[in-house]
């Protein structure tokens, strides 16, 4: 009898605008010991297949079909029932483990909780239950780990924490939702590398829930693709990488594959080095600093002693983790942070905190979070006209709006969203709406900050394919700072990396890829899950 | 690319939002009644409102005192009506120097950082630690009692706490993504100010500025009470109901009258208060 057995569920929501289907008649199911990956992008419902079937719906939602899990009909079941099972027998992890985990308390604590809770096991017990579960997450000093409070570990190790409160009452069943997503490359490897030996010593089974089909290949014995909430296709992995049947798993496929021929270096490109440098930065190092107790403050050096040197119309991947730097440096030379020391030359100029207005119009930003970078009391046409109302005076309200129109096409949308909110498009449209303000005023440099990193795989596509096409009509150079050497590859012929403050490497991103002067450029590499390097991965530790 | 939902109905601004919230319709009509009435009233009612009618004392409604009359034989029609004039007058106008001060003095406050947010935050803990009383006794003292001081003395002590919530705002604002990049594209200060701070404040203000009027209209009776507030024979909602406390026993309709103006006042208020932060708010359709 299988574990988990789903049977054309249907998930919908009630919303003022009526109601939304999420969920149209998904059936799947789950042997004892399984690892089956639920691969889908966002809004394809594959997280709220399994937040349904167990019960987790927001209010305004509504399952109906079947879930049966070890022989158990949870569609209808009551709240009492579902608590029995959840925590004890499935457990969930979540993307985001800062929020998932309670601020104030120890994180030991928060791992014996659980056992108190389920096993009903003496405060002491649970406490030293907890720490020895810790050590099997391999967390270093695990007793000194439980005293810390969330905010004081690392993304990497909430994650750990995470994984170890759920498995803390040996569960049948772990659900990861997208468990490594919010993690650097190298984090990531060593939390699948994790998950896949916990439930080889356990025998528990595992759902995944990714987006990203390299790393369900890491992981999962079979594999279910999801789109717009219907099951498009499932099987044994293998079967699903060497020979996708449906268009769309190729596509996932294709986006999960590290491109074999990075791109070249452009003719076009290789001329320009030798003219006049468009940005040359010296020694520039960044501090921050913070208050620190009464009247004190405490220093961090966020880019130290860091050079480089961009020429007209030139793409540069600046990639490294989390807190190496990168965006700090990106923000140094668009003068938003003040640098400590240094020397930032442009167009032959030494430029002096605060920058001067003309200027701000020749160098501008793409932030990560579409939403978020555009102010959402403001049209997209107020938007995009900003940087007009500033710096082209003499320019009225008609022609302002012509111009964005002009460039709203140009980013590949109609020009009736000029009068549309923020929060009526869609992440990829507002990101070609930030674009289209960042070039409107015809800029000679454009920083991106992870621009595509909050993207689904084919809007992703998308946007890197019109960022290069404007980048060969506008003539613009581009600072691509990301954490996605995918990415890069698609969009940079030259890359350098940024590790720990300063920059460790540099050159021609195809060389970079193929063999790497440092190490760390190797291990951000290694670590990138890709097809079908993780399948052969997997296969290798299964026959082990 | 993906064509997102299209929203059916036309596009609408924020007054046209603010018409369609049900009950912020019913509060601007309520309101709007009640200040007419407040404006017109002492012309509705032969009686004056320090007409004493000693053949009328503490007389129950009837048709010649529509609400009846009070301990000295005013009609409390027309008192009424005046009380509601002053309060409301009272409670917007004091109302509005606080946040206008607030929002400023926040807003700039958060956005300047630094010694000048220090500074200016400190001024703000200094006031909050006088006693409000002893402010308004030493106003008293120099300029003199006058309805003008209660405005003065309740606004400027009531944007205290709206200057606290803008700044905090404010500082979480100003390091959101859509304000570095207009900083990116140049936009000054002032300019970040007016179109990407204040705006993204409002919801914040009009929920605040709708618990402020009734708590100005209640501060101002206390003030009343101790005999600073507004002076006999000029009266306010708050004034007539205590009065009608101490008469609740004889004259319940001199309880009964001004609690119900007070009240549909307040519900008003809060209700056009809810209806304008939805309104102001673009992802509410």
């Amino acid at each position: 009898m299988a574990l988990l057995d789903i049977d054309t569920l249907r998930v919908s929501f009630d919303t003022p605008a009526g109601r939304v289907e999420a969920v149209r008649g998904v059936s799947l199911s789950l042997e004892q010991g399984d690892a089956l990956a639920v691969v889908g992008e966002s809004g394809s419902g594959k997280s709220q297949t399994m937040l349904a079937a167990f019960g987790l719906l927001a209010r305004n939602g509504v399952a109906e079909g079947s879930v049966r899990f070890d022989g158990q009909e949870l569609i209808g079941a009551s709240p009492e029932a579902f608590r029995q099972i959840l925590g004890r027998d499935v457990a969930f992890v979540f993307q985001d483990p800062l929020s998932s985990l309670t601020p104030h308390l120890r994180v030991g604590e928060q791992v014996a909780e659980t056992l108190r809770i389920h096993e009903k096991l003496s405060r002491r017990e649970a406490k030293a239950r907890a720490v020895d579960l810790l050590a099997q997450m391999r967390l270093p000093e695990p007793e000194e780990i439980a005293r810390r409070y969330p905010h004081q570990l690392s993304g990497g190790q909430r994650q750990r924490v995470m994984i170890a409160a759920a498995l803390a009452t040996r569960p049948k069943l772990l659900i990861a939702d997208e468990p490594t997503t919010a993690l650097d490359v190298t984090v990531q490897a060593e939390i699948l590398d994790l998950l896949c030996e916990l439930r080889r010593v356990h025998g528990m089974a595992l759902v995944f829930i990714t987006h990203d089909l390299a790393v369900a290949a890491r992981v999962a014995d079979r594999i279910a693709v999801l789109r717009h909430g219907q099951m498009i296709e499932q099987g044994p992995a293998d079967r699903m990488l060497a020979a996708p049947e449906g268009s769309y798993t190729r596509t996932l496929a294709e986006a999960a594959t590290l491109p074999a021929q990075p791109l070249p270096a452009e003719p076009l490109l290789a001329e320009v080095p030798s003219g006049a440098p468009l940005l040359t930065v010296r020694g520039l190092s960044v501090d921050y600093t913070r208050p620190h107790g009464l009247f004190g403050t405490r220093t961090t050096r966020a880019l130290d002693d860091v050079s480089l040197t961009v020429h007209p119309g030139e793409a540069i991947g600046i990639v490294g983790e989390s807190g190496s730097g990168k965006s700090t440096l990106i923000r140094a030379i668009l003068g938003l942070v003040k640098p400590a020391s240094g020397d930032i030359i442009w167009r032959g100029k030494l430029l002096r905190h605060p920058y001067s207005q003309a200027l701000r119009q020749e160098m501008q930003i793409i932030h990560q979070d579409p939403f978020a970078a555009l102010n959402p009391r403001r049209t997209i046409g107020q938007s995009i006209s900003e940087p007009l109302e500033i710096h082209r005076p003499n320019l009225d309200g008609r022609g302002r709006r012509a111009l964005s129109a002009v460039w709203l096409d140009r980013v590949g949308m109609p020009a009736h969203f000029l009068d549309r909110y923020p929060h009526e498009l869609s992440g990829g449209q507002n990101q070609r709406v930030n674009i289209a303000r960042a070039l409107i005023t015809a800029p000679r440099l454009v920083a991106c900050d992870e621009a595509v990193s909050a993207l689904d795989a084919e809007t992703k596509a998308e946007i890197l394919a019109l960022l290069q096409t404007l980048r060969a009509e506008t003539g613009v150079a581009l600072l691509f700072v990301t954490h996605d050497f995918q990415a890069v590859a698609r969009l940079c012929p030259r890359t350098i990396v940024v590790q720990c403050s300063k920059i460790v490497d540099a050159g021609d991103t195809a060389s970079l890829m193929t063999n790497p002067r440092h190490p760390y450029t190797g291990a951000l590499i290694d670590a990138i899950p890709r097809l079908p390097a993780e399948a052969e991965r997997r296969t290798r530790e299964h026959i082990q | 690319m993906r064509t997102a939902a299209l929203p059916t109905q036309d596009r609408i601004g924020w007054r046209q939002r603010f018409a369609r919230h049900g009950g912020a319709r019913w509060g601007l009509i309520t309101l709007g009644l009640l200040a007419l009435l407040a404006a017109l009233g002492l012309l509705l009612t032969p009686h004056g409102y320090d007409t004493v009618d000693w053949d009328a004392i503490e007389q129950a409604p009837s048709l010649t005192y529509l609400f009846g009359t009070d301990s000295v034989g005013r009609d409390l029609f027309a008192r009424l009506m005046l009380a509601t004039g002053i309060s409301l007058a009272l409670g917007l106008l004091a109302t509005l120097v606080s946040v206008v001060i607030g929002i400023s003095w926040g807003a700039v406050a958060g956005l300047a950082g630094g010694r000048i947010d220090a500074v200016m935050t400190r001024i703000v803990d200094v006031l909050y630690a006088m006693p409000f009383l002893f402010l308004v006794i030493v106003l008293m003292a120099v300029f003199g009692q006058s309805i003008w001081l209660i405005f003065v003395g309740v606004g400027a002590v009531e944007w205290l706490t709206l200057a606290r919530i803008v700044r905090g705002q404010t500082l979480l604002l100003k390091n959101q993504p859509f304000a570095e990049a207009a900083r990116a594209c140049g936009a000054g200060p002032w300019r970040l100010l007016t179109r990407h701070i204040v705006p993204n404040l409002l919801g914040v203000v009009a929920v605040y500025t709708t618990l402020t009027v009734p708590q100005v209209i209640l501060v101002e009776s206390f003030l009343s009470f101790l005999g600073l507030g507004v002076q006999e024979p000029l009266t306010s909602l708050g004034v007539l109901v205590k009065e009608g406390v101490e008469t609740l026993e004889v004259a319940p309709w001199l309880i009964l009258f001004p609690s119900l103006w007070l009240a549909a006042l307040l519900i008003a208020l809060n209700l056009v208060g809810d209806g304008l932060r939805d309104a102001l708010d673009p992802k509410d359709v």
